[in-house]
């Protein structure tokens, strides 16, 4: 079996994508059925029948004109939103699916990491499935056979090797999958967000393998959600949005541009039209040097500015700000609760926000700005579903995967002292101290 | 960019592994929480005989070519079943692998090749059954025996050809996995199986024949049953259709595989 497509030659790049584009055909339920096809057809034979009144196939294209290369030995992060062509890409490179136009080369032996444990089979055991998803990934048995010590270890379910996979953990499953991946010794790795799942000190072995590989010349495509990931282990990141390409370079410089840009445009909207008499016109973080950042550490203030407009002066209005995470309201404060009277606006204007100690976890947030006349009629309505990211210091790299960037959970990080006391033999109390 | 049959073909041992594996899954996978394993291979088809000898030889006393009816019917049922199985498992083989199928390569065609060797694994172990019959009935194997070799080369090109093409239509549209069920069972009563061809009136015989599995069929009870060399014309005309069967399903499969991964 061969994973192979085309030939090794030095010179020539891993991976080249020239002008790739690829087209589903979006059926609309109905004509997934053999009958309609029929009908169709016999529609389209008969001169007086209505014309295709079925055909609601619809064209959506999931890469358009996507080139890039990619040389031996680079490691890539290929980020982007939901629906933007990162899983088609990863299709096309695995060869699970063809493009519609363009050309694609693949020079090397490919390692497709994707959803791991995707060949396992419940009912057979750990050994049984090491062999078989071994021999789908390309290789030999007597290679398998050598390395199937060295597969387990790293998977460490040596205990439950001879279990059917169906009882195994989540974790142990997805161990498994990983270590007989990278032991499959690709010359080209693909990875699909794999960190994503496993605990902590297994997404940890994982990465360490990954640089392993990396630092030993293998060429990395990482396909990911978490710019995170990518800035800590690709040093060049590719950006697709709606399946074209609109960024490629350093990841410092995409990470930005996708949070600026991940489905995130701002959206600006009026309430009670012209006659409002007051607009948000601007949102902007800031760093500590007083310029726009979309990016803040962990526990450090947050200083916002609001531009606004106010076309004719208004009186008593009120400034609502709210952060928030995907539909999750984080965060919410108001001019008017906090007893602060703006009196009379004029013409342009800034009103800064400053919150000096709200300690959000590493994640990305957005930010909405509402300006509310006196009698709490909204008059305008500003919205930035993805603002900023927070990132986690240094002292505090545990956090989620260990990396800068890596999204966690919870929403807010709570500074706590722990302290260890010697419980008194007589009856238990429970002590605890928190700040 | 199609390759053609005979270099794919040569191709196969570099994926023999990867069938042979698929094949052991199948297997394995199916027999393992099964208090009697293995032996399920055998109660099937067992029962069936049972139920169709009191049926057909007791009570609706059909006429078996002069020698017992179970012989008679195992004959013509065990090469029908290896027919039928490998068609339901082909119609299956993508489907259920959609997990993999959509998320990494490997070729194709190992799945429905899988299919086909656990179908034959079951029809080595009831072909024991049939042996086992033989020698209760004292029956003992003559020179024309040997055109079974032929007769079930054919009967397995013309059964390839048809998996080749179930598996990626059922991918395609699932009307076929509901549908082939019923056209097997539609199938094997257009068949002589339960009953002997002889019975078929001489007016449609003709028509009868051009039904490739009756023709494969009535051969293996000519060479084994009644020590006649089978109808070589009619066989000719089969092994035609089966060759066209495995070319045609392979171009349909190729052309349909790239597909798969978006449909499925």
């Amino acid at each position: 079996m061969r994973l192979e497509r085309g030939f090794s030659l030095m010179s020539s790049p891993a991976i080249e994508f020239e002008g790739v584009c690829k087209r589903y055909l979006i059926r609309h339920q109905k004509a997934r059925y053999l009958k309609d096809r029929l009908t169709n057809a016999i529609r389209r034979t008969n001169p007086f029948g209505p014309r295709q009144a079925n055909d609601t196939v619809e064209d959506f294209w999931a890469l358009k004109d996507v080139s890039y290369r990619i040389q031996p030995g680079e490691s890539v992060g290929i980020i982007g939103p939901n629906g933007s062509g990162k899983s088609t890409t990863l299709k096309i490179l695995a060869g699970v699916t063809k493009q519609t136009s363009g050309r694609v080369a693949v020079n090397g032996k490919l390692g497709a990491l994707i959803e791991v444990g995707a060949g396992f089979h419940p009912e057979l055991s750990g050994r049984e499935n090491v062999f078989l998803n071994g021999s789908i990934l390309g290789m030999k048995k007597a290679d398998i056979a050598k390395k199937f010590d060295s597969i387990v270890a790293f998977a460490e379910v040596e205990q439950f090797i001879d279990t059917p996979v169906k009882h195994y953990s989540s974790g142990m499953y997805v161990r498994l999958g990983f270590a007989i991946a990278v032991h499959n010794d690709p010359e080209i790795l693909l990875i699909d967000e794999v960190l994503a799942v496993g605990d902590l000190s297994f997404q940890r072995k994982c990465f360490d393998k990954m640089k392993e590989l990396k630092s030993s010349g293998r060429t990395i495509v990482l396909i990911s959600h978490s710019m995170g990931q990518i800035e800590s282990l690709c040093e060049r990141a590719i950006m697709l949005r709606r399946g074209q390409l609109i960024a490629d370079g350093r990841p410092r410089e995409v990470a930005q541009k996708y949070v600026e840009l991940a489905d995130g445009r701002s959206e600006l909207s009026e309430h009670g039209g012209a006659d409002s008499g007051i607009s948000i016109t601007a949102v902007r973080l800031l760093d500590e040097a007083g310029n726009q950042t979309t990016r803040a550490e962990l526990g450090k203030p947050l200083t916002f500015d609001i531009e606004f407009d106010a076309r004719r002066p208004v009186s008593d209005v009120l400034f609502g700000f709210h952060l928030d995470r995907g539909q999750v309201r984080v965060y919410d404060s108001d001019t008017r609760s906090l007893g602060m009277n703006l009196g009379t606006l004029t013409g342009r204007g800034i009103l800064r926000c400053e919150i000096p100690n709200l300690s959000l976890m590493p994640n990305s947030y957005g930010v909405q700005v509402v300006i509310y006349s006196a009698d709490e009629r909204p008059l305008s309505h500003a919205k930035y579903p993805h603002m900023f990211s927070i990132f986690a210091p240094r002292d505090l790299r545990r956090l989620g995967c260990g990396l800068d960037d890596e999204p966690v959970r919870g929403f807010v990080f709570g500074h706590a002292n722990w302290r260890k006391l010697v419980a008194p033999s007589s009856k238990p109390e429970f002590t605890r101290e928190i700040n | 960019m199609q390759a053609g049959l005979l270099t794919e073909l040569s191709k196969l041992p570099e994926y023999r592994e990867l069938i042979v594996n698929f094949t052991l899954r199948e297997i394995k996978a199916k027999y393992k929480q099964a208090f009697l394993g293995v032996t399920w291979a055998l109660i099937q088809p067992l029962v069936l005989m049972g139920m169709l000898t009191v049926v057909f030889s007791y009570f609706a006393k059909v006429p078996s070519d002069g020698v017992p009816y179970p012989l008679f019917l195992f004959a013509a049922l065990l090469p029908w079943q290896y027919f039928a199985s490998a068609l339901n498992r082909a119609t299956g083989s993508l489907v259920n692998q959609a997990a993999l199928i959509t998320k990494i390569y490997f070729p194709r065609e190992s799945l429905v090749l899988a299919s086909l060797v656990a179908a034959l694994v079951d029809f080595a172990i009831i072909g024991i059954v049939y042996v086992a019959l033989l020698v209760y009935y004292q029956f003992a194997p003559t020179l024309t025996w040997l055109w079974v070799i032929p007769i079930f080369l054919i009967q397995t090109v013309f059964t390839l050809g048809l998996m080749l093409y179930l598996a990626p239509l059922n991918a395609m549209y699932r009307d076929v996995g509901q549908a082939i069920p019923l056209a097997i069972q539609v199938w094997m009563y257009a068949t002589p199986i339960m009953y002997p061809a002889s019975l078929v009136p001489a007016a449609i015989r003709p028509f009868y024949f051009l039904n490739p599995m009756a023709v494969i069929i009535e051969s293996y009870r000519s060479a084994m049953l009644r020590n006649e060399t089978p109808n070589l014309a009619f066989l000719a005309g089969a092994a035609a259709l089966a060759l066209l069967a495995l070319f045609s399903g392979y171009h349909v499969f190729k052309r349909l595989e790239t597909r798969i991964a978006d449909v499925a």
